[in-house]
């Protein structure tokens, strides 16, 4: 048996139904590996242009060499989905999951959503649009067992660039992005309802939005494409260096509402990589929780939970955007640099904070003119934090605490602050060792 | 030539004249016929330096290159073209890898400058591997070796390196990061500073017995945003600043070294003040 089918094998009268066809080949003869080249034979050019999304069958390798792959300018669909993902009576049923897809790209591959087609959330449905952007991804997987997307750069998406839905065994590995032009709703990678067991290393490059979002919410019109039994969790995801330019956004976003639950994250090293000098002000390096986007019901307590964040630089507004519900969490160094405003921070209706810790906080202007915000601004907070190991200059206020919480800090070092500690009287901040 | 296109590769195999021109001949007919994929099996010896062009993919496939004449055995091409410093013509895109299991040595130094998306996998170097005004670099799994320096030398204007999984060792040191350290010209525009560089999981070893690690900040420009953990080292690990210089706290910022295999003051050598460091 051979190893591999070429694209360039099957050709066909467009490119999409030529790569369709050499994976059903491949399929056919059983060794279930397809292959696109740098150039593309029917047209002798080193682009293949899609037109409509190519469909991936279980246990299937594809090999993307050195090739440029772009979603057709017309087009409304995905590059690549798993077989049928669109088909909800045919993929919800549990012998249909699709399990075991690779994609892996070799050397200079790119994946390219080319010029913008202006389908995003606040067009959709309008303007002759489709009334969904999820074909607007340039990956979309739905009910997938074991998926891997490795060694690609992304170019140019139109959309959440890639999307998982009841995705189980994930690595995402060597991926880069550049989201040109630089504006909203293009985020990086996408953990929507029902992801678990993923790993995520080495993700580069700019987003124009959350560069990696873990979004558990679900309407009740959403909660009917899903068996009920399905669990809408999204667990056990671990990732490793994140050093990405999410635009305004956020690097790593955590948000779940309506009784859909998010626990054991562990996130190690996330690196802000924007540029200060471009003047682009990012709202915080890693956001969890929120106080909007629920249908039916907000997070509540213990819906987010078991959570370890570890090495995270940040230039946003905030470092770290705290709200809503958080139980068991754990943060440890996090340093601020270029424009950073606050610190640590939470924005809308606060926070329930139960056994979080904040240790090896390092905040202060990278530059002596740096702006002077709040180093920890727990306003409109309850519950309890733990401080332990801080050291903030030049902010405005060193600690806000206001809503009942009750901060535990160790350690603090504060420099050249005028206003150390601000409380409104049922707060309390207890202050095991303190320099200032 | 549409046999190789077709193909998808170029060998060296596919051309003729001396190892050092049929290397030359394949990297050059990469980027040229738009294929941007070399295969290297074999041992070659050249004894002249290879001009790398760009965006290629690189495949050492139980090979070994070594260099026997002067100079580096690799550079890409913004390294000898005479616009080499114009900042708008950065090189982009460079791929070398080896094969799990496989022999793939690059023997006699490599010289990055002005590259920007390099990625090495896999190889067994000896001799210095050099980057200047580089970015967004990932090396992983590699064994690196310094013969007459360092086994990786990071230069002024580098920044967002991923290095990982590999083992590294030099005669005085290791793995050093200088923000003085400068071999072409200054790519006016671009900030000498080194920033953002991740070293983890990897092994260090000098033989001098100095921290194979060495932060060198030279001037006003700094080395910060990066991280070194997970290092395994025999004796001091890193050696931060140089002993007798007293440079501004600022020049070193915001950096984490931990997880060195041992406590702050037994693995790390901390020769300048820093600001905002976190080292456990």
């Amino acid at each position: 048996m051979r190893e591999f089918v070429s694209a360039n094998e099957t050709l066909r009268a467009d490119d999409a139904a030529t790569v369709q066809a050499a994976i059903a080949l491949a399929a056919a003869e059983g060794c279930r590996k397809a292959v696109i080249p740098r150039r593309n034979a029917r047209t002798g050019e080193s682009l293949w242009v899609f037109d409509r999304a190519v469909e991936l069958p279980s246990d299937f390798t594809l090999i993307l060499d050195n090739c440029v792959v772009r979603q057709g300018l017309a087009s409304y669909e995905n590059l690549f989905t798993n077989e049928r993902s669109y088909d909800l009576d045919y993929i919800n049923r549990p012998e249909n999951r699709s399990h075991d897809i690779a994609i892996l790209g070799e050397g200079n591959t790119i994946l390219d959503g080319g010029a913008q087609n202006m389908l995003r959330e606040k067009t959709k449905g309008q303007f002759g649009l489709p009334a969904s952007c999820h074909k607007n991804s340039l990956c979309r997987w739905w009910h997938v067992d074991g998926l891997r997307l490795e060694n690609v750069h992304l170019r140019n998406p139109r959309y959440w660039a890639l999307v998982h839905l009841f995705c189980h065994r994930v690595t995402l590995k060597n991926i880069n992005f550049q989201a040109e032009p630089h504006i909203p709703n293009l985020d990086g990678i996408d953990l929507r309802v029902g992801c678990q067991d993923f790993y995520i290393e080495n993700i580069t490059g700019r987003t124009g939005d959350d560069s990696v979002a873990l979004n558990a919410m679900s309407s009740k019109a959403a909660q009917k494409e899903y068996p009920a039994e399905w669990t809408p969790h999204i667990c056990h995801i671990k990732m490793r260096n994140l050093k990405c330019d999410s635009n305004t956004c956020f690097l790593l976003r955590l948000l779940n509402h309506d009784g859909n639950e998010i626990f054991d994250i562990d996130a190690d090293t996330l690196y802000d990589a924007c540029d200060p000098a471009e003047g682009l002000l990012k709202k915080a390096a890693v956001s969890i929780g929120s106080p909007f986007y629920w249908n039916q019901w907000a997070a509540k307590p213990g819906d987010t939970r078991d959570i370890r964040i570890r090495h995270v630089t940040s230039s946003g507004t905030n470092a770290l955007v705290l709200n809503r519900v958080l139980r068991d969490c754990e943060i440890d160094d996090v340093k601020t640099f270029g424009g950073s405003v606050n610190g640590v921070s939470t924005v809308g209706e606060g926070l329930l904070a139960e056994n979080v810790t904040v240790r090896h906080f390092f905040y202060g202007p990278e530059r002596p003119q740096g702006p002077a915000g709040t180093a920890v601004n727990l306003t409109n907070m309850q519950g309890e934090m733990r401080l332990e190991h801080l050291q903030a200059a030049g902010a405005a206020v060193g600690l806000a605490a206001s809503g009942g919480i009750r901060v535990s800090v160790s350690d603090a070092v504060w420099e050249n602050i005028p206003e150390k500690l601000r409380t409104d009287g049922i707060s309390s901040v207890e202050e095991e060792v303190y320099h200032g | 030539m549409d046999e190789m296109i077709l193909r998808g590769f170029v060998s060296p195999e596919d051309f003729t004249g001396s190892p050092a021109e049929k290397l030359q001949a394949a990297l050059s007919a990469a980027a040229g016929k738009d294929i941007r994929k070399v295969i290297i099996e074999g041992r070659w010896q050249v004894d002249q330096t290879l001009i790398v062009p760009v965006p290629v993919e690189i495949i050492l496939r139980d090979a070994e290159l070594e260099m026997t004449g002067e100079g580096p055995l690799l550079v890409n091409e913004a390294d000898v073209k005479p616009e080499r410093a114009v900042w708008a013509l950065e090189d982009q895109y460079l791929y070398i890898k080896g094969e799990p299991g496989k022999k793939a040595v690059l023997r006699g130094g490599l010289s990055w400058f002005h590259l920007q998306y390099l990625v090495m996998e896999d190889l067994q170097t000896e001799g210095s591997v050099r980057c200047e005004f580089c970015r967004e670099l990932r090396l992983e799994r590699n064994e690196m070796t310094g013969t007459d320096g360092p086994a990786l030398l990071l230069m002024r204007g580098v920044n967002n390196v991923i290095l990982q999984y590999s083992s590294l060792a030099g005669q005085e040191r290791a793995l050093v990061l200088d923000t003085g350290a400068a071999a072409g010209p200054y790519v006016v525009g671009k900030d000498a500073d080194i920033h953002d560089v991740l070293i983890r999981d990897c092994r260090l070893a000098s033989a001098s017995g100095a921290a194979p690690l060495q932060l060198l900040a030279c001037g006003a420009n700094r080395i910060y945003n990066s991280q070194a953990d997970h290092l395994t080292a025999d004796g001091p690990a890193a050696e931060l600043g140089r002993e007798g210089e007293n440079l501004p706290a600022d020049r070193y910022f915001n950096l984490t070294l931990c997880d060195l295999g041992g406590t702050p003051a037994e693995k790390l050598l901390l020769q300048n003040e820093t600001y905002h460091c976190y080292f456990a």
